[in-house]
């Protein structure tokens, strides 16, 4: 009887669905309000994903929801490099076919200041948890509680709209068998001038200077470790200034000691140096830890290498926070149970299963179980940049064309095609007249 | 010359009406909503006097990723256009037998149906240093003596990117070209054998006037698609180095997909439709001349 | 000139030979990589046939991935969009070829649907994108093979309407004159003399829907309508690119419409073979 209730009103709920879709599919926003009374379950939520291993740990609890609820979880996988533009199409569109989105953290800027997403704690009366670092929220909290905040959206109220579901954060890796632990970056020019060897060959640094993002992102501890920033408190573009500069003189000796060809290397490369034993150290990601150097498949350094947080500049160690978070569209029709799959997929005990699948955990108690970490030898390092604490990337949806524009000069740089002076001062035209043209300077 | 029918005119609105409305409606829409998009602010939506288009003339990434293209399309199309056209000739007077010919024809068809984006990681694996096939085997003949950095060097990573397009799409021009060849009627071209012309004399007075119109096509259909190039570069190079191999299409696709600058991208493009539909022109005029008489026969 | 002759042929063979194998190489490397297991693929000197050939890559892409299901959307929508490309091309062309349009009309429509192809597709994807939602074909195959027909047209239209130029009218016509239909004159005396440049269109169409992956992308959301492009992108990964798999996809990619051609192969020669043979009045 009550099996034949929920099939009913699952035949209903799809025939809504396929009905708007047909009609027309310019339907208006759901507004955000507070529902209250029972709310119908679906027969299947949709979550739009990113396809690679950043997708394990997800994909390994799906069928336990199924089960628990009978609810039919969708995961459809993304292109890494694209499922940004298809969020973003499918947001413009307000088309419901997402009730979940798997959103890199820096990509949240621009779904909230849109009010594409759903604010978690107006809503759903979201509680924060003290076993999630307090990071996480302040990245997913619009506008951002710390920094400049972009023109226009000063006033709005503070709310909170993803948990993060995927805990990455940067930080480093080095051979403890060949060089000790590096505190500054001057112990890891150190450290590399000693073991290079170009006979073995052994690298003593491996740097990510492809083009674009990669070379932007890996350059951050080292900027911030001088007291580089890429822009003021009013947005004014600050990356031709003496401290960013001294900073890519440490970046260069960096290039010069790293693999020839380290110009078009992105996290897959400098990681497979790693793990062939032909580098080091390396700046790192928990991702490239668990898929190459410890993974026995691929790597000849299993259990040689040694994770910690980001060495220090004289500013200190800055670690970089680039979690996957998980955010409800306002046009889901399923926000209730949307919720409730991003709360159970984040609670502690899912979260270890989560892990033990292989999946980037999110939380602190994950991070420093002494079980999971003889597994996961790397899972304290992360621990330990997490109490650093990890440095939030920019606020603003400006930030991806701002790091591709500097990341191709940083990229420049390592490729011989610009000297450090001029990489700075094309960069800081160009850069400035982008946030002109985005209407940040009236 | 025709035969006539009752109802022929009627024929040839019923047959000709369905497929142009199709197209009409399929490309019309488009490509306003494009225009108007050019014209208007990206934030706001409102005209903003052509600034999509003056912020072009004043950008210096747009000019780097301009140039770019000129050298990438220059190049590719050139190669391509030639190599495609001597395979076409040669195939098909050289090879009589009917599975050799196939076998030709399976061996070109494998790179056109290899996803781009396979294509870039194959040869990226291929060119990278140090573990890359090709420096490898460089070494080992003793070709070269110290490693070629194929993706972070401005000339190597063109060449390598310039590769790619060729090794995928020469088979294009060849399929085409070959095709066309084969409208030409034999017997003209024995007799013209009989009568002591050599094989290029052949060419330019028989099998040239047969195939100008489809060397205008593959011309002009590389030209465009060479201009949108994308998926393979971004797996190569991402652009780099610096900016060497950030092409105006992958500029205008981060510009309209990245940095969400659509109408920026629109402008940039309908520049793109421009140039390509100028070159159209001049080489529609081009093989007019050098078909002489025959331009307006038709 | 017989020396001449012979070492003519010998430099052909040569350059053939030349050309063969810089096209064979990377199909070999693709190959060669596609068996590889990933730990062989990181091992220093790259192996040039796989130490221990495994087939995980292709069992992870067709079983563990689901890929299949994307290769079968693939091949509906491209099988489709030939079928819909080459109808609606006849259908333009025959009447410029047979029935009486004015020489201007004809170059018109022809230059117009030329210049369809110099639109970039970031320019129409986003408005297609509008027209699809509001017709209610997002996320359905129907949208792709629309959209692939619109960009495969303006070649299929060209080059057959250069062929239907070339093609002696005289049979079909004395076929009229005997009473045939205009339908039956077409189909069976006109068409087959078409199939070389047919041929090369419908491989030509094939290829350029299989590769397309902005318009996959954006006007599909889930596996009942995506392709096969994106599951190759998606083997490029934030952290990783995996190369084994991505090799087998291409082989998977490029196996499929050589299948397709070798079975139909007796088509395929006798429209290789085909050459016109025009008697001159």
């Amino acid at each position: 009887m009550s099996n034949f209730h929920t099939k009913g009103l699952a035949v209903l709920v799809l025939l809504t669905l396929v009905a708007m879709m047909g009609v027309g599919c310019r339907g208006t926003a759901v507004p955000a309000t507070v529902t209250s009374g029972p709310v119908a379950k679906p027969a299947s939520l949709t979550i739009a994903g990113v396809a690679g291993n950043e997708a394990k740990g997800i994909k390994a609890i799906i069928p336990e929801y199924e089960k628990k609820t009978g609810i039919k979880i969708n995961f459809v996988e993304f292109p890494y490099s694209t499922l940004f533009e298809k969020i973003v199409t499918t947001m413009q569109a307000k088309q419901e076919t997402f009730d979940l989105i798997m959103a890199d953290d820096i990509w949240l800027p621009k779904f909230e200041s849109e009010g594409w997403l759903t604010a978690l704690d107006e809503k759903f009366n979201y509680q924060k948890d003290p076993d999630i670092f307090p990071v996480m929220y302040d990245a997913a909290t619009w506008p951002p509680p710390s920094g400049p905040i972009i023109p226009g959206e000063e006033n709005k109220p503070r709310h909170l709209y993803g948990i993060t579901i995927l805990g990455n954060v940067q930080f480093f890796a080095f051979r403890g068998d060949l060089v000790p632990k590096p505190e500054t970056w001057e112990d890891v020019i150190a450290n590399a001038k000693k073991v290079a060897d170009p006979n073995k060959p052994l690298y003593g640094f491996a740097l990510r200077a492809a083009a674009g993002e990669p070379s932007g992102m890996e350059f951050f501890p080292l900027m911030y470790g001088w007291g580089g920033r890429l822009f003021d408190d009013n947005w004014n573009v600050t990356v031709n200034t003496p401290e960013v500069i001294e900073a890519l003189k440490v970046r260069q000796q960096l290039a010069e000691l790293s693999p020839p060809g380290v110009a078009n290397y992105d996290a897959a490369e400098r990681a497979r140096e790693m793990a062939s034993g032909r580098a080091a150290q390396i700046i790192t990601w928990p991702a490239e830890a668990a898929d190459f150097m410890e993974n026995p498949e691929v790597s000849q350094v299993v259990g040689k290498v040694t994770y910690s947080a980001p060495p220090k500049g004289p500013k200190g160690s800055f670690p970089f926070l680039g979690n996957w978070m998980l955010a409800i569209p306002v046009t889901s029709k399923n926000q209730e149970w949307a919720f409730d799959f991003l709360t159970w997929a984040t609670s502690a005990e899912v979260q270890k299963t989560y892990a033990l699948a292989g999946g980037i955990p999110m939380r602190k108690s994950v991070f420093t179980d002494p079980e999971l970490a003889k597994k996961f030898p790397y899972f304290p390092a992360v621990a330990e940049a997490y109490e650093v604490p990890p440095i939030v990337l920019p606020r603003t949806p400006e930030y991806i064309p701002l790091i591709t524009i500097w990341g191709n000069h940083l990229n420049a740089m390592v490729a011989g095609i610009e000297t450090i002076e001029e990489g700075v001062a094309k960069a800081q035209e160009e850069m400035t007249a982008h946030l002109r043209e985005a209407g940040y300077y009236k | 010359m025709y035969v006539r029918r009752r109802g022929d005119s009627l024929l040839r609105v019923v047959l000709l009406a369905p497929p142009l409305l199709f197209l009409l409606s399929m490309v019309v829409y488009p490509l306003l909503f494009g225009i108007r998009m050019s014209l208007t602010d990206y934030k706001t939506g409102q005209w903003n006097n052509f600034h999509n288009f003056v912020r072009a003339t004043q950008d210096s990434l747009f000019s780097d990723a301009v140039k770019a293209i000129a050298i990438y399309v220059t190049v590719v199309i050139v190669i391509e256009f030639l190599l495609g056209l001597v395979l076409a000739l040669v195939i098909y007077h050289n090879i009589k037998s009917g599975w050799l010919k196939a076998l030709f024809y399976f061996l070109f068809l494998i790179p056109l149906v290899t996803p781009p984006v396979a294509a870039g990681v194959l040869f990226r694996l291929m060119y990278t240093p140090s573990y890359g096939i090709i420096n490898y085997l460089l070494q080992m003949t003793g070709l070269i003596q110290k490693e070629i950095l194929w993706l972070s060097q401005p000339a190597p990573a063109m060449f390598a990117v310039i590769s790619v397009d060729v090794w995928q799409w020469t088979p294009f021009v060849f399929f085409v070209l070959f095709a066309g060849l084969q409208a030409v009627p034999k017997d003209t071209l024995e007799a013209a054998a009989v009568d002591g012309a050599s094989g290029f004399q052949r060419f330019r007075l028989i099998e040239l006037p047969y195939l100008r119109p489809l060397m205008l096509l593959v011309l002009i259909l590389r030209l465009a698609d060479t201009f949108q190039v994308f998926d393979h570069v971004m797996v190569l190079t991402q652009g780099g180095p610096g900016t060497v191999t950030q092409f105006l299409s992958v500029y205008i696709y981060k510009v309209g997909f990245k940095f969400l600058n659509l109408n920026y991208a629109a402008a940039a493009s309908i520049m793109v439709i421009a140039v390509v539909i100028l070159i159209f022109m001049a080489l529609n005029r081009l093989l007019r001349i050098a078909e002489g008489g025959e331009a307006n026969e038709a | 000139m017989k020396h001449s002759w012979k070492s003519s042929r010998f430099l052909v063979g040569l350059f053939l030979g030349a050309v063969a194998l810089l096209y064979l190489f990377p199909v070999f490397w693709m190959v060669t990589t596609s068996l590889k297991s990933t730990g062989e693929l990181y091992g220093y000197p790259p192996t040039l046939v796989p130490l221990r050939p495994t087939l995980q890559p292709y069992r992870s892409l067709l079983m563990e991935k689901g890929y299949g299901q994307l290769i079968r959307n693939s091949l509906v929508i491209n099988l489709l969009t030939i079928v819909l490309t080459l109808t609606l091309a006849l259908l333009i062309n025959y009447p410029l070829a047979r029935l009486r349009v004015s020489a201007r009309a004809g170059r018109a429509i022809l230059n117009g649907i030329l210049a369809i192809r110099f639109i970039p597709g970031i320019i129409m994807v986003i408005p297609f994108y509008a027209i699809i939602l509001t017709v209610g074909l997002y996320d359905t195959i129907w949208s792709l093979v629309l959209i692939y027909t619109v960009f495969n047209l303006p070649l299929a239209v060209y080059m057959l309407n250069g062929f239907l130029r070339e093609i002696p009218i005289e049979l079909e016509e004395a076929a009229l004159v005997d009473g045939a239909t205009r339908r039956y004159a077409f189909l069976a005396i006109t068409l087959p003399q078409l199939s070389p440049a047919i041929l090369a269109i419908a491989v030509i169409t094939f290829a350029l829907s299989w590769n397309d992956f902005l318009f996959a992308l954006i006007l599909t959301a889930t596996p009942a309508a995506q392709t096969f492009s994106i599951g190759v992108w998606r083997l490029v990964s934030q952290f990783q690119i995996l190369w084994n798999e991505m090799a087998a996809a291409a082989v998977i990619a490029t196996m499929i419409p050589i299948l397709l051609l070798v079975f139909v192969r007796r088509y395929l020669l006798a429209a290789l073979t085909f050459g016109v043979v025009r008697e001159k009045a």
